[in-house]
């Protein structure tokens, strides 16, 4: 049988690329770009957080590992005020370390915990609910936010139980639930909609775990009289929610910004090593202008991401909500482009596990539906047109 | 980065604004925007720039000893968005971007007295001598030269696509000189007198219905020593250096978003005449083409800003903005294409369209094929797509 030696000669290939591939990212800070544009965006704090993050994750293996640098390096706290135990810093800088994650092939619950979970306990909880940021930001806490149910039919309810607290009925998606303890959900109520906060414990047989595409493990549950305590004092939290999700988004989009320039940095460095017809790929104009078109794709789609962390960051005289959808349009297009580029530029050898360019097509997909669909973001940017 | 204005350049864009306001004819407005082509007519170019040379607004990109204004890249980008937005006629190139920058570098002082005021108060009208029918994307490839006579040159050739070569009085023109180097070093920056004796022009009607390429002929035409930019035989360096400086300070995107907004108020006005389902597929193609302003925009501002006066940005950094550029400019007329509907089939002949006047709507209906047809030109002049392509590609592989 071929299939056996062709198998066996694939594998040795890989290895060999593997290598090429692994002493690749030790040639410090190979940015595709020549003249590194982004370097004249960033003040020098953000320059050095770049790097130093950078250099960081390059040692991180799996995710587990990559949670406890993260809370070893303060970033779990980044959008946490100091008095909360956090650093205080603005959505742009979230979005340079999640860059550095996507950078590095990470797949951590950072936008939805550190980021979107760290927001709304800051801007909604009591005294008391606030103290659990402290164990956030160290890294002992994970709290996932869950996503409502599409069917609204099964939307989730709080009403008054026998002894006066909260109990929730519905059915609820929770994203990234891997070691979490508590869940933030929105449940309508007689006043409209309110935050409350659950503990995974209370769920018990209701919670159905599954593996997500990434890698990262996800749950549904349908909730029949589940206890949960409001998340602060009695008021609607639906514009809390935008801005965490909006939040979240761009953290989101930082990272597939990331991941696309990590992989057109590996699709130059194949073009260049792989040799056909007696020449390198590289030599082919054909190749060549696919792949500027990959980097032209990542410059464009950085460009709007850093123009709505700007806006959220009230840094810019825009409106932050519009610019954020904006930048989730075309930023998810923009890596689902790359990633299938890349894919077919690295030829047969792209389609395999082993080289991880499969996993990061895998995270585009798991990223861009966490950040909500195109038809949505499309319909906000149109009305909240000025 | 900051990108909130300071309330010092919120007072400075009121200045602008309000000067706007107060010299800018609507006619003269009108006119640009109805420009089908590259440039407005040179009459209505010419008109703005002394206004904005009396002000000793001339040149905003200009080093201050020339007679620049000393803006910041800011204030400059503020100027262009309010020049945009109140569609004030578009300032000619040829002179003030390609040409200006030229002479300033390489120019004699005679060549500097003689023609940077008259660039500035736009007494001369300039055209670009560089490509030729055997030298298009190859700019090597190019083949009028210059004949030493005595005391003087004799030049022999033909220019193709010279844009508004047909109203210029002076071109500045690439061309052969193998006799005075040797050692490699080819070609001559050269300045031409349109009515010298034996320039011929003959005019390239495009698909758009506009006159503004022609070829220019070149027999026997005496040029004299005062015409060669620096040294003969050295031209290459000058046209390099040119080429860098055109896209330097540009906020293009600015104009870009003044037409974008014009046919996202054309679609409004028309919405109603057609059915839902087309209003939502043209509502969302014009939030995307919005987000690739916005991207154009953001890529301009973040390029520019940074830059020490003098200082050009990176070919890498030039190329992106090109393409961009080019791939939104044609983006907005084919969508233009698509929201006037079956009125595209109604064809002007008539030019400049502003001769004709039917009231805003019709205007813009009747501005949506010729701009169309023009813009496909964009991808393709000042180095076309393909070539921004083998620029970058070099870049990106490290091959320099």
């Amino acid at each position: 049988m071929t299939g056996g030696r062709a198998g066996r000669q694939l594998t040795v290939a890989a290895n060999r690329l593997v290598f090429i591939l692994f002493t690749a990212t030790f040639r410090a800070d190979l940015r595709y770009l020549g003249d590194r544009m982004m370097e004249l965006s960033f003040t020098e704090d953000q320059a050095l957080l770049r790097d130093s993050v950078a250099q960081a994750f390059r040692r991180v293996g799996d995710g587990e590992q990559a949670w406890s640098l993260f809370a070893q390096m303060g970033l779990l706290g980044q959008a946490v005020n100091e008095d909360l135990g956090g650093s205080g810093q603005g959505v742009l800088e979230a979005c340079i370390v999640a860059e550095q994650i996507g950078r590095a092939g990470i797949v951590a619950p950072f936008s939805t915990n550190a980021i979107a979970a760290a927001y709304l306990l800051q801007k909604l909880g009591d005294e008391q609910q606030k103290q659990l940021l402290e164990k956030m930001v160290s890294g002992t806490l994970r709290i996932a936010i869950a996503a409502p149910s599409s069917r609204p039919s099964r939307q989730v309810r709080a009403d008054r139980g026998s002894n006066g607290s909260s109990v929730l009925t519905g059915e609820i998606l929770v994203p990234e639930i891997d070691d979490v303890e508590l869940i933030i959900l929105r449940a309508s109520t007689d006043e409209g909609m309110r935050a409350f906060l659950v503990e995974i414990g209370d769920l018990g047989d209701a919670l159905t775990t599954y593996t997500g595409i990434d890698g990262s493990t996800e749950a549904t549950a349908i909730l029949d009289s589940v206890k949960a305590q409001p998340l602060g004092a009695s008021q609607d939290c639906s514009s809390a929610f935008e801005t965490a999700i909006d939040r979240s988004n761009m953290v989101i989009c930082a990272e597939l910004i990331g991941l696309m320039s990590d992989l057109v940095d590996r699709t130059r460095d194949y073009l260049k090593t792989r040799t056909q017809f007696g020449q390198p790929l590289a030599t082919k104009q054909v190749l060549r202008h696919r792949l500027v078109d990959m980097a032209v794709a990542v410059e464009e789609a950085q460009s709007l991401m850093i123009r709505a962390a700007l806006a959220l960051d009230d840094l810019a005289d825009i409106d932050a909500r519009r610019a954020a959808s904006g930048a989730v349009i075309k930023v998810g297009a923009a890596a689902l482009y790359v990633a299938e580029d890349a894919v077919q530029l690295h030829g047969a050898m792209g389609t395999t596990d082993e080289l991880g360019i499969g996993a990061r097509l895998k995270r585009v997909i798991a990223a861009k539906s966490l950040m909500g669909g195109r038809v949505a973001h499309l319909k906000r940017h149109a009305a909240l047109a000025g | 980065m900051d990108l909130r204005l300071t309330p010092e350049e919120k007072a400075f864009e009121a200045e602008l604004k309000d000067f706007i306001a107060q010299n800018l004819s609507p006619e003269l407005a009108y006119a640009q925007r109805l420009t089908s082509g590259v440039y407005p007519e040179p009459e209505v170019f010419r008109a703005w720039q002394k206004i904005l040379n009396e002000r000793g607004w001339g040149a905003p990109t200009w080093p201050v000893q020339f007679g620049g204004t000393g803006w910041t890249p800011t204030q400059r980008y503020l100027f262009e968005r309010s020049c945009a937005a109140a569609y004030a006629p578009f300032q000619h190139a040829m002179g003030l971007r390609l040409i200006g920058p030229v002479i300033m570098e390489f120019g004699s002082p005679e060549q500097q007295q003689k023609y940077l005021p008259r660039i500035l108060s736009a007494d001369d009208y300039w055209c670009q001598g560089f490509s030729e029918p055997s030298a298009g994307s190859d700019l090597r490839g190019l083949k009028s030269h210059l004949r030493r006579d005595g005391d003087a040159y004799v030049l022999n050739g033909t220019k193709i696509w010279t844009t508004h070569g047909h109203f210029a009085n002076l071109m500045f023109a690439l061309v052969r000189s193998e006799h005075d180097q040797t050692d490699g070093k080819k070609f001559s920056f050269i300045i031409v007198e349109m009515n010298a004796p034996g320039v011929t022009i003959q005019p390239i009607r495009t698909m758009g219905g506009d006159h503004e390429l022609n070829q220019v002929f070149f027999d026997d035409v005496v040029i004299s020593k005062e015409k060669i930019i620096g040294v003969s035989g050295e031209g290459w360096a000058k046209a390099l250096f040119l080429l860098k400086n055109e896209r330097a300070g540009s906020f293009y995107s600015t104009r870009l978003k003044a037409w974008f907004g014009e046919i996202a108020s054309l679609a409004a006005a028309l919405a109603s005449e057609k059915p839902e389902d087309e209003v939502r597929d043209i509502r969302d193609r014009l939030s995307m083409l919005e987000l690739d302003l916005d991207a154009l925009e953001f890529l301009e501002i973040k390029s520019v800003l940074p830059l020490a006066p003098g200082e050009v940005m990176s070919e890498f950094t030039s190329s992106i903005i090109k393409l961009r550029t080019g791939k939104c400019r044609q983006a907005i007329s084919t969508l233009w294409v698509d929201i006037v509907g079956a009125d595209v089939r109604r064809w002007e002949t008539e030019r400049p369209l502003n001769s004709v006047g039917q009231g805003l709507n019709r205007d813009m209906i009747c501005l949506a094929a010729p701009r169309y047809l023009n813009d496909r030109a964009q991808s393709i002049f000042g180095g076309s797509s393909e070539i921004q392509h083998d620029i970058m590609a070099r870049t990106l592989l490290q091959e320099r």
